[in-house]
C-alpha cells in the first residue's frame, strides 16, 4: 500500500491529526521526530479506541505502549505513509489478543470458581461524562456527555471486526485499503463490516440521535 | 496525510450525520485527557522512541563505516578502525570471540588429553581397602575358632 488516500470532498479535516511527516522522509529515512509527530497524533485516539474496545484503562494504555514499541521496533524504516495502518493493525492485533486472554482467563476462572467476568468495564470510565466543554450551554454540553455515552454504549455492542472497522473509516479517517491492511482482511471484507456497523448503529442509536 | 470523514455512495444522509456526530464527539472525548493521562502517553512515546535508538545503533560499527566524530574517543572504535573488524553483519560481529573461546577449550582438552590419568592414588586406596579385608577375615576367624574351641576340646562324656 502506498499512501492512504481519503475520498475526496466529502469531510470537513479534522481537527487534529497526523500531519506532519517530513514528505521528503516517507522514502525511509525517518528522523525520531517523523515518528514521535506520528506517535503524537495517533496517540489520544488510539488509547480512546483501545479504551471503548476494553473498557480499561490502565489495559487500554498498555496496549497503546505495547503498539507504540512494536510500531518503533519494527516499522520505523518503513513508509511514513504506511505508518497509520500499520499501527493501527499492531493495536487491533493487541486488542483481539487481550479479548483472547480474557477469555482463557474467563474460562479458567469459572473452572476454578470464580464469578468474575474478566472483561468487564472497570471504574475508570469517567471519560464518557467528561466532553470537554466548547463554549456550548449546558443543555448542549449535557446533551453530548448523553450523546457520547449512548455511542460508546453502542459501539461496545458491535462485534470486534465492525466495531475496529468502524471506528478506523469513521473517526480514523483510513480509506478503504488502508483499513483492509490494517484489519488485514480483503476491502470487500472492510465495505461488509462498515456498512453493518453503521445500520446497527442507526438502529441502536435511533433516529433522533444525537 | 489528512484526516476526512469518508462515506461511501450508498450512505444516506442520516446516516452520513450519523458517522459525523460519532466522529465529532470521538474527536472531543479523545481531546480531552487527564494530566496523568497525558503524562503517561508522552513516557510512553518517548520510551518506544528510545527503544529505536538504543539497541539498534551499534557505535563501534557506525563509526567504522560512517566515519562520524562522535566515537572518536572510544578505544573500541580506534582499535576497529585499525583493524577493520566488526564491518560483518550482526551474525559475524563476534567471530574474534568466539574464536578465542574455542581455542582455549581446545587447549585445555589437550593439556587434559596430554596429562593423562593420576597412575598412584588409585592403587593405594586399593591397596588400603585390601589390607582392611584382610583384617577384618582375620576377626572373623578368631570369632569362629572361640566358638568352636570349647566344643572341640571338651572331653567326650
Amino acid at each position: 500500500m502506498r499512501g492512504l488516500v481519503v475520498t475526496p470532498g466529502l469531510g470537513e479535516p479534522a481537527s487534529e491529526g497526523f500531519t506532519s511527516v517530513n514528505p521528503e522522509a516517507s522514502a525511509g529515512a525517518h528522523t525520531a521526530t517523523d515518528l514521535d509527530a506520528f506517535l503524537q497524533g495517533v496517540e489520544r485516539r488510539a488509547l480512546r479506541m483501545a479504551q471503548i474496545a476494553t473498557g480499561h484503562r490502565d489495559e487500554a494504555l498498555d496496549l497503546v505502549q505495547d503498539a507504540m514499541l512494536r510500531l518503533v521496533e519494527h516499522y520505523a524504516e518503513a513508509d511514513a505513509r504506511d505508518w497509520p495502518a500499520l499501527f493501527f493493525r499492531i493495536l487491533g492485533n493487541a486488542i483481539h489478543d487481550w479479548r483472547r486472554r480474557g477469555r482463557v482467563r474467563q474460562r479458567f476462572g469459572l473452572w476454578l470458581g470464580g464469578n468474575q467476568p474478566v472483561s468487564a468495564v472497570d471504574a475508570n470510565e469517567d471519560w464518557l461524562s467528561t466532553v470537554p466543554d466548547a463554549g456550548q450551554g449546558p443543555l448542549e454540553l449535557l446533551r453530548d456527555r448523553q450523546a457520547l455515552q449512548a455511542l460508546v454504549t453502542a459501539l461496545r455492542t458491535l462485534p470486534e471486526r465492525q466495531q475496529q472497522c468502524f471506528l478506523l473509516r469513521a473517526w480514523e479517517g483510513l480509506d478503504v485499503s488502508a483499513t483492509a491492511l490494517a484489519m488485514g482482511v480483503s476491502e470487500g471484507s472492510v465495505k461488509t463490516h462498515y456498512f453493518r456497523a453503521v445500520q446497527r448503529l442507526k438502529s441502536a442509536l435511533g433516529g433522533h440521535w444525537p | 496525510m489528512t484526516h476526512q470523514r469518508l462515506e461511501s455512495a450508498s450512505e444516506t444522509p442520516q446516516e452520513a450525520a450519523l458517522c459525523q456526530a460519532a466522529r465529532r464527539l470521538l474527536e472531543q472525548a479523545a481531546h480531552d485527557l487527564d494530566p496523568e493521562i497525558e503524562q503517561r502517553l508522552r513516557a510512553m512515546r518517548l520510551h518506544a522512541l528510545a527503544r529505536r535508538s538504543g539497541p539498534r545503533v551499534n557505535p563501534v560499527r557506525h563509526s567504522r563505516m560512517s566515519g562520524t566524530t562522535s566515537t572518536e574517543n572510544n578505544w573500541a572504535a580506534k582499535v576497529n578502525a585499525r583493524l577493520g573488524l566488526f564491518m560483518q553483519p550482526g551474525w559475524q560481529v563476534a567471530w574474534p570471540g568466539a574464536a578465542f573461546a574455542s581455542l582455549a577449550v581446545a587447549l585445555l582438552a589437550v593439556n587434559i588429553w596430554l596429562a593423562g590419568p593420576p597412575a598412584e592414588a588409585p592403587q593405594q586406596a586399593l591397596a588400603e581397602e585390601e589390607l582392611e579385608i584382610l583384617e577384618d577375615l582375620e576377626f572373623y576367624a578368631w570369632l569362629e575358632w572361640q566358638h568352636w574351641q570349647p566344643l572341640i576340646s571338651a572331653p567326650a562324656s
